[in-house]
């Protein structure tokens, strides 16, 4: 297994304390480059920027924020961030407005007009974690809520036809599901026919899938008994369940999940999408949602964060596992590992796109420490996932044996062939 | 390393702390049994557990002529202000302290403790011999082995102690040179030059050192900016016929050297041409096939593990990171 040490990192100081899915990397401000999103347990969410080591935008919120996603949860075209507390305040911000000019005044100012969430609405309380994607199809985002107590909600932001007024909308809940074990995470994946399926992991290694129920009645009830509905009579029913095979020591174990793992090409990621699993007592998988077993792996740390992120620049996204300990394992489709191993104990983790050095969006490790630090490793890309061999890249050319042939070397004979190599490369060719 | 006969000695110098007292040890491992050089236990037995009287500081070992023959011997240096030569008894088949003014007239009343050495062999049966002190010392000998006399000498002064020091051929001129060929034919035309990196100040290099002495001499710019140099090493990275200097820092940076020439009448000088950051101090850098391709690999020793670098297929002369 082959061992990494990334060293170019920036340092970000964070003096709270923040649940594991209360960050995340995405476009906050609508500039095309990424920001990291933070909201820790006092109810501040943090913006930070690039490579400046205070956060850029500072907003409060009420209660404990348990969540944080970026995302155009209310399809207008522009991201906004989300946060939402373990109370059930949703909270809206809209960062976009924030005039980069007076940047630099943001420390100072005083909390005004525009430092209050532009949205604020009361949901059901022990919110765990948030999704915020498209779930049925329809090409509009929706946001679903995972909750400690075995529920997911799903809403969708709905505006009064007439109301062009900003922040008239409300989220309206569009169905409940009440599962057997806890959510750890929430994710979409395409389905064989290229439909988006929800899928949440369940404890021992195990995921469920949730139907949409409501694309097949068209929509017909109102607004108003419509969840109700859903949620006295649905539930068990629109729940699929699968529990993996294989070597689980205990079926309980915390599982997390990630879906819509790059192949490398669209038409291929969007029909039978590739989705991973991990659990905290090290077993990692990545299936299709054919539920094909692609890969399984066996590590022995503690893995609580799962995340995919695409470090060799080739289109095709690695999963990325991270330990506890700090241990982070980056696999890709062939099963190829590569670890690194972060010094510090971790409290939450992310990867993604982020924009630190040169205004470019580059892949980034991010580790939330103990320390009242966050640590951005910003030059996370490798050249490839494996070590190289120069033979085996001859031999793939096609005049090499050829030219072997023609040189009186025998091409079978590794030993000669790598003196051959060797005497090029390295000895002096006499005048 | 003993031709004729071909064998691999391996010596490690280590303290072993039995409770108050540290005692150094020297442990040279011989294989006498031919077909069971891999086999570590039977290694451990026949090793040669010398007692040391004082601290270790460099284990070295080189090539020198006694009686006609080749034979490879150890040098260690040590804190009591000397140089401890160990050369094999070949009647006894055991390494043995023998006194080092008889092979190395160069290495006796040094002015301080040496911290490191290295030597060359040269054409006309000589050798280069350096060595580099703890008070800033720098001692440079031409030695004829045939005697052995020292045929000039020369010393020069630093500021801080020496941390590393290397004899190297630069080659100049446009094709690949291998270490093992310059020693072996006409490398004089280009010349040897000497690398000496001291704790504080920067890294120099001094220039054809065979005939210039220590006269001569250009730093390597920026070198003293990521704490103390600890190794160095020489070596064509980027297969343009030209060596590069590779320094490791305890400040956690390897630096690569690239000679930059000026004109026909005017010294050229070092540029830093790359440097890349480790996770903890570099201790030691080799560059050797380790995939049995043909391709040499950088292996860089730190503090915490043991990287290597691969060459990139474009051949870009940028090491890609790899460490196990």
């Amino acid at each position: 297994m082959r061992s990494v040490n990334y060293v170019q990192r920036v340092s970000l100081d964070f003096s709270g304390n923040l649940f594991p899915h209360a960050i995340c990397l995405g476009d906050a401000d609508n500039d095309t480059l990424n920001e990291l999103v933070v909201g820790d347990t006092s109810g501040k969410l943090l913006v930070y920027k690039n490579d400046d080591s205070r956060p850029w935008i500072t907003r409060s919120c009420i209660g404990m924020v348990t969540c944080v996603a970026v995302g155009d949860v209310c399809n207008k075209g522009k991201n906004l961030v989300v946060s939402v507390g373990a109370e059930g305040w949703f909270h809206l911000f809209d960062l976009s407005a924030t005039n980069k000019g007076d940047s630099s005044s943001q420390h100072e100012a005083l909390p005004s007009d525009d430092q209050r969430p532009f949205f604020t609405q009361h949901i059901p309380a022990n919110t765990k974690v948030i999704l915020i994607s498209d779930i049925d199809g329809d090409g509009r985002s929706e946001l679903v809520v995972g909750y400690t107590d075995r529920v997911v909600r799903a809403f969708r932001w709905e505006e009064p036809s007439d109301g062009s007024e900003v922040g008239s909308g409300q989220l309206v809940l569009l169905k409940k599901w009440l599962l057997e074990g806890q959510v750890d995470s929430l994710s979409v994946n395409p389905g064989p026919v290229g439909l988006p399926e929800l899928m949440v992991s369940q404890p021992g290694c195990g995921f469920a899938i949730l139907l949409c129920s409501w694309t097949q009645q068209d929509s017909s009830g109102s607004g108003d008994d419509f969840p109700s509905v859903a949620g006295s009579e649905g539930p068990s029913r629109d729940v699929t369940l699968h529990l993996t095979t294989g070597r689980i020591h205990n079926k309980n174990v915390s599982t997390h999940l990630i879906g819509s793992i790059s192949k490398g090409s669209k038409e291929e990621s969007s029909k039978c999408g590739l989705f991973a699993l991990c659990t905290l007592d090290g077993t990692l998988k990545l299936m299709d949602s054919s539920q094909q077993l692609l890969w399984s792996v066996q590590v022995d740390h503690q893995l609580f964060a799962l995340q995919k992120l695409d470090v060799t620049g080739d289109g095709r996204e690695e999963v990325v596992a991270c330990a506890w300990d700090g241990q982070t394992y980056i696999i890709d489709h062939n099963r190829t590992v590569v670890r690194f191993q972060f010094d510090e104990n971790v409290n939450a983790f992310c990867a993604g796109q982020y924009t630190c050095k040169d205004g470019v969006n580059s892949p980034c490790l991010v580790y939330v420490t103990f320390n009242h630090k966050i640590h951005v490793y910003w030059k996370v890309q490798l050249e490839r996932m494996e070590s190289t061999n120069l033979l085996r890249v001859l031999e793939s050319r096609p005049r090499f044996k050829e030219q072997l042939r023609a040189l009186g070397v025998d091409a079978e004979d590794s030993a000669a062939v790598r003196e051959l190599v060797e005497d090029l490369l390295y000895k002096n060719t006499k005048p | 390393k003993t031709p004729p006969k071909r064998g691999l000695v391996v010596g490690i110098t280590f303290i072993k702390d039995s409770g108050d007292k540290a005692t150094p040890f020297l442990n040279i491992y011989c294989d006498y049994e031919p077909g069971s050089e891999f086999n570590l236990e039977s290694i451990a037995q026949s090793c040669l557990n010398l007692e040391l009287q004082f601290t270790p500081f460099q284990l070295y070992h080189t090539e020198v002529q006694c009686d006609g023959d080749n034979e490879t011997v150890f040098l260690l240096s040590g804190h009591d202000q000397r140089i401890h030569l160990y050369k094999e008894n070949a009647s006894l088949h055991q390494f043995e302290e023998q006194p080092v003014e008889k092979l190395f007239p160069e290495l006796q009343e040094l002015p301080s403790n040496v911290l490191w050495m290295d030597m060359l062999s040269i054409s006309g049966g000589r050798r280069l011999s350096v060595f580099g002190c703890e008070n800033g010392c720098v001692g440079l000998a031409v030695v004829d082995q045939k005697g052995p006399e020292v045929v000039q000498s020369w010393r020069a002064h630093f500021d801080s102690p020496i941390s590393s020091v290397l004899l190297f051929p630069l080659s100049s001129i446009g094709f690949h040179v291998s270490l093992t060929l310059v020693l072996s034919s006409d490398a004089q035309t280009e010349g040897y030059h000497l690398l000496v990196s001291s704790t504080v100040e920067m890294a120099v290099v001094y220039r054809d050192v065979e005939h210039l002495g220590l006269s001569s001499f250009s730093c390597l710019p920026e070198s003293d900016q990521w704490d103390v140099v600890l190794c160095a090493r020489v070596m064509d990275l980027d297969f343009d016929g030209q060596r590069e200097v590779l320094l490791g820092t305890y400040g956690q940076e390897l630096l690569c050297y690239k000679y930059q020439h000026a004109g026909h009448d005017k010294e050229g000088h070092f540029n830093l041409q790359w440097r890349r950051s480790f996770k903890s101090p570099l201790l030691f850098i080799i560059y050797l096939d380790l995939t049995g391709d043909g391709l040499k690999e950088l292996a860089v020793l730190t503090l915490k593990g043991l990287h290597i670098l691969q060459v990139l297929h474009q051949l870009r002369g940028r090491a890609s990171c790899f460490s196990s």
